[in-house]
């Protein structure tokens, strides 16, 4: 059988037709099948990127660490070298751009910037990625809790694309809501952290401040239990410190009831007696300098003060104590100073006179050296060493404190309260300065005291002198060196005019005594007419009848040339001028002391060419010969001393007369006579209370009823 | 002319680190400082500076106490750099002394010396010696301090710049008053010693001559018209922000002025390097139009000039009495440059030459002064020896 050829084409072409077909199909369904694939494995892709986000997420602590990440693995999932993922937060307001390592800072900066900069740019941040990147971080366009990728180079084109297909923004959408839930977790997880630290931070804080607590009770406690302890001690050195001279007060007045003794052993006894008394009234003076400042009412006193003479001065009067140790005792100069410097020149007197004295008591064997030096021109420096046993480390903050000394053994051996330092102390901080101290135990202490001084601006300053040392002493004293001349004492208080006068006869002098200045006008005047003039009158300024400076004045017109010394118990800034004012010389101020005295009745003597004794400023060989030259300081006190418990004795009866006749003027006058012989005698919380007293009672003022009484019971204390 | 009290000197010195037992070693071994009139003292940076002068006050109750931190010390044929070392010399017997300080010489450096000068008063009429210490490291113009000096009648002034180790620039102390400052200036007047005095610089002028053209105070800003760091690095090739710090070796030599005595150049040798405005910073100026030339210094050169130093000195101590040599070496000659050994034998050949057990004591200085001609000068590289007589 035949086939038709004309059947065969027909059913070939369908045949195509259908295989065609078929293989369009299957192209298509092939292509379906690769979009599914690639879907599945985009989608595959896509979950593996969100687990994996969601696993950094978690992981980080802070979200720009998971934007960043986010943006590495969107370009690694979307098959781009990078993309840039834009974050709208809800929280912060403002996008938050996620990006490869160093991208970001470098986007960031340039966003700052104008477009068009001049800056170098590299392609990936050229053009479009620059300018979708502004456009994407303004936060309106995008959305809270959305993640837009703002654009991504294909490697393979190298082109830019921004993300447009729907699919991909659905699933950015739903990354974006579980990005921002992760974010709550983490914020949430580091609220409770922050919570947590704070609350950790809180305890810390809490427990530190209760073992401060503990610790600051405990050192109260210990500082209560130390004080009660330094009292109890003070109380039993205080109990020591007064037994002592008052068993050889009542034993040697016990003794000077036996008619038999000699003149001279009854001299013996009354020095000791009173030697003893002066010992138990020095202890008081602590006690009562130290309650004074602790109530705050002692006040400066700042006056015009020659620091130079003031250093030389203590050195001449603590030279004899160091000298009977076989210490050696300097004074430098380490700087200029000026001649003249305001300071309370007591208060100062009294610090280091502490200082130096507590140096000599405690140093065996060596030197003991005092530095001046000005620091800028408104503080003196002055610094005592010595070569002592020194200070345990332990102890040196505790000898500053009342009733302290460095070591109890320390006061048995040599005696003391332990108030000095504590003393000097508040007396330097009243004076604007302070204490210092610097000791090596075994080795030597270094106490450095500084006050405050005001100079003026024209004073003189002068150079540091040389190192005084024994063969060229910078200002030789004299203190028993014999003096010629006439002298006439004038001092309306007996007992001063006796006093002066026994120093000034045993320094070689003639004295004539006048009880007032009418009496010593003329005394001088008749002086001069008989042609025997005195050669110095030594006034005091505030007398009955005719005070110091009128008699001063009117022997000025009679007798210009004639040295007049202004003795007064006024120590105020400004009495120096007033006296000088009306025609004075000199000036002393009450309590006046012999070697001043002396000093001065030699500056104005006919004759000063006497052999002198010189008081050397380094330690002469032990001897006591040169002790018993100064010793006439308390010897003419001691002489006169029974004149002055008597004649207070009876400023006491006149000062109650006056309290209860409320006579304010009787009063100021007594208080005055007190105030200069006390201070002259040893008694210097007396002299200070009787200041207060006349000084209140002139200005009649209401606190005088409250600080009488108390002059009065230390006025009978004393006598 | 002989004294009742002849003045006298000993030295000590002590490598201890406990302060204490510094202290008492260099003292006791200086015989302990009775009746002692001034102690100068040189101490290592690693020292506490206040502990020490604390120490060295209750060692020496009284003395004054001057001198400060230093990069070593020679004492009397021991030669010691080192962070803590003291040395002390400590004059007795006849002198007077007078001391001046200024705490801070951060400001006119002319006024400080005349204030320096006031404080010291009018100039002894007899003979006497004039010693000065200072901080190098403020960066101020110690030629302008010593003519403030001279101005107050201090014409011939002896000293140098106190120091610490040769490492990068810190602190240096200076003591006087009892107190160690850091940025200070101390003059001593020792009256009743007169100063027989030489200096060698041991440095080599190498290069070309070049001229100052533009300075501001003891700043070089340009030398030929270009900025002076620029041709400082060009002469020595080197990179001025790689390795101008490691230009120590070299200085700027000056001619001396027509009439003087001189060895050869004065030595100005940059203190710091000012990269900003492409300067050398001096401690003392060179004035625009100086000629300059850029020296070396070299082993040679400082062991020639020393002995030849000795010479002029033993020279001119025939017939005097010393009492005290006081040494102030340029920090740049011991070590790293020359240092331990080499170091002491320079000493020893000086000492040689010096009548015999003759106190020394030298400091290691950052900068020197010494007469040159009539007038108190600044050196750097330089050694100045200055023997203390008695007139």
């Amino acid at each position: 059988m035949a086939r038709d050829d004309n059947d065969m084409p027909d059913d070939v072409a369908t045949l195509q037709a259908l295989l065609q077909d078929k293989i369009k199909l299957l192209i298509q369904r092939e292509r379906d099948v690769h979009t599914l694939v690639r879907r599945v494995n985009e989608s595959n892709r896509w979950m593996q990127v969100v687990a994996e986000i969601s696993a950094r997420v978690g992981s980080y602590h802070d979200e720009q660490a998971a934007l960043d990440t986010l943006a590495e693995a969107l370009a690694e999932s979307l098959g781009f070298e990078y993309a840039l993922a834009v974050w709208g937060d809800r929280v912060s307001e403002c996008p938050s751009l996620g990006a490869p390592n160093g991208l970001r800072e470098l986007l960031i900066g340039l966003a700052a910037q104008p477009y068009d900069a001049g800056v170098q740019l590299q392609t990936w941040t050229t053009g479009p990625v620059r300018m979708a990147f502004r456009f994407a971080m303004q936060s309106t366009l995008v959305p809270h809790e959305s993640i837009v990728v703002v654009v991504a180079r294909s490697p393979r084109t190298a082109e830019y694309h921004t993300i447009a297909d729907e699919t991909t923004h659905a699933r950015l959408a739903r990354l974006g809501e579980q990005l921002a839930q992760s974010f709550d977790s983490v914020r949430l997880r580091r609220e409770v952290m922050r919570e947590r630290d704070s609350l950790q931070d809180a305890v810390i804080a809490a427990t530190l401040e209760l073992r401060a607590a503990v610790r600051d009770a405990e050192s109260a406690r210990a500082a209560a239990v130390h004080a009660a302890t330094a009292r109890t001690e003070f109380l039993a050195n205080m109990s020591h410190e007064i037994r002592t001279p008052m068993t050889a007060v009542l034993g040697y007045a016990a003794l000077l009831q036996d008619a038999d003794l000699g003149l001279a052993t009854r001299r013996e006894y009354l020095e000791t007696i009173t030697r003893s008394g002066r010992h138990l009234l020095s202890l008081l003076d602590d006690i009562l300098n130290l309650a004074r400042i602790e109530s705050g009412h002692l006040t400066v006193n700042a006056e015009p003060t020659a620091v130079h003479s003031l250093m030389l001065e203590l050195q001449a009067l603590l030279a004899v104590k160091a000298a009977e140790k076989g210490l050696e005792l300097t004074v430098r100069f380490a700087t200029s100073l000026p001649s003249m410097m305001h300071v309370d020149a007591a208060r100062l007197r009294q610090i280091l006179i502490n200082l130096i004295g507590n140096s000599i008591k405690f140093t065996e064997r060596g030197r003991v050296a005092v530095v001046a030096s000005m620091i800028g021109t408104d503080r003196l420096k002055i610094e005592v060493i010595d070569t002592g046993p020194g200070i345990a480390a332990d102890k040196q903050k505790l000898i500053f404190e009342a009733f302290e000394q460095g070591n109890q053994g320390m006061s048995r051996s040599h005696g003391g309260a332990g108030l000095g330092l504590a003393i000097a102390r508040k007396l330097a901080r009243l004076l604007g300065g302070d204490i210092a101290m610097y000791s090596q135990l075994g080795h030597g202490s270094i106490f450095t005291v500084t006050v405050g001084v005001a100079v003026d601006a024209d004073a003189i300053w002068t150079a540091a002198p040389r190192v005084t040392n024994e063969n060229e002493p910078a200002m030789p004293i004299a203190l028993n060196a014999l003096v010629q001349g006439r002298v006439l004492v004038v001092d309306d208080t007996p007992i001063n005019r006796n006093l002066f006068s026994s120093i000034l006869v045993r320094a070689g002098l003639n004295v004539r005594e006048a009880c007032n200045g009418k009496e010593a006008l003329e005394m001088v005047v008749a002086a001069a007419q008989a042609d025997h003039p005195f050669d110095m009158v030594f006034m005091d300024m505030q007398m009955p009848v005719m005070d110091g400076y009128e008699a001063t004045r009117r022997i000025r017109a009679t007798v210009p040339a004639l040295p007049i010394i202004a003795l007064t118990a006024h120590s105020m800034a400004g009495d120096r001028e007033r006296c000088l004012d009306a025609g004075c010389t000199e000036y002393l101020a009450k309590p006046i002391e012999r070697p001043e005295l002396i000093r001065m009745a030699r500056r104005f003597s006919r004759t000063t060419d006497a052999p002198a004794v010189i008081l050397p400023f380094r330690a002469p060989p032990r001897s006591t010969d040169r002790l018993k030259a100064n010793a006439a300081v308390d010897e003419s006190v001691l002489e006169l001393m029974p004149t002055f418990i008597a004649t207070l004795r009876e400023n006491i009866v006149e000062l109650e007369r006056a309290q209860q006749g409320h006579d304010v003027n009787e009063i100021a006058s007594i208080a005055h006579r007190i105030k200069g012989t006390a201070a002259t005698f040893g008694y210097p919380s007396i002299s200070d209370l009787a200041a207060e007293v006349e000084r209140l009672a002139k200005a009649d003022a209401s606190p005088l009823a409250n600080v009488l009484p108390d002059l009065l019971r230390e006025c009978r204390r004393a006598v | 002319m002989t004294t009742a009290h002849p003045p006298q000197a000993a030295v000590g010195i002590s490598t201890r680190a406990d302060i204490r037992k510094a202290v008492a070693e260099a003292v006791n071994r200086a015989g302990g400082g009775a009746d002692a009139v001034l102690c100068i003292a040189y101490a290592g940076v690693g020292h506490d500076q206040n502990e020490l002068l604390n120490q060295l006050k209750i060692a020496l109750p009284g003395v004054p106490i001057v001198g400060g931190s230093s990069q070593g010390a020679c004492v009397s044929g021991t030669s010691i750099e080192a962070e803590r070392f003291l040395a002390v010399a400590v004059l007795s017997g006849d002198v007077k002394v007078r001391i001046a300080h200024v705490a801070d010489m951060r400001s006119d450096e002319r006024k400080l010396g005349q204030a320096l000068a006031a404080n010291l008063g009018p100039p002894p009429q007899g003979a006497h010696t004039t010693l000065l210490w200072y901080d190098p490291l403020c960066g101020r113009n110690v030629k302008d301090l010593l003519v403030g000096l001279s101005d107050g009648g201090y014409d011939a002034v002896y000293g140098g710049a106190t120091g610490q180790p040769w490492d990068r620039m810190v602190a240096t102390f200076q003591y006087a008053d009892g107190q160690v400052y850091g940025q200070g200036a101390v003059v001593v007047v020792l009256e009743g010693l007169t100063p027989v005095a030489e200096l060698t610089h041991g440095a080599e002028a190498i290069g070309v001559a070049l001229t100052v053209t533009k300075a501001d105070g003891n700043t070089v800003l340009e030398i030929d018209d270009r900025p002076a760091l620029d041709v400082w690095c060009e002469q020595l090739g080197v990179l001025p922000e790689r390795n101008v710090e490691m230009t120590s070796n070299w200085a700027l030599g000056i001619v001396p002025p027509t009439g003087t005595t001189y060895e050869g150049f004065f030595t100005r040798a940059p203190f710091a390097f000012d990269l900003e405005r492409r300067a050398l910073v001096l401690q003392a100026p060179i004035p625009c139009g100086s000629r300059v030339q850029v020296c070396i210094r070299t082993q040679s050169a400082v062991f020639g000039g020393a002995e030849a130093m000795g010479q002029r000195l033993q020279a001119a101590l025939v017939g005097k009495q010393a009492v005290l040599a006081l040494g102030f070496e340029c920090g740049a000659r011991p070590a790293p440059f020359l240092g331990g050994e080499l170091a002491e034998r320079e000493m020893r050949q000086l000492e040689a030459k010096l009548p015999p057990a003759l106190p020394l004591i030298g400091m290691y200085a950052w900068g020197e002064i010494a007469p040159a001609g009539d007038v108190s000068e600044f050196h750097n590289f330089t050694f100045p020896m200055c023997v203390l007589c008695q007139p």
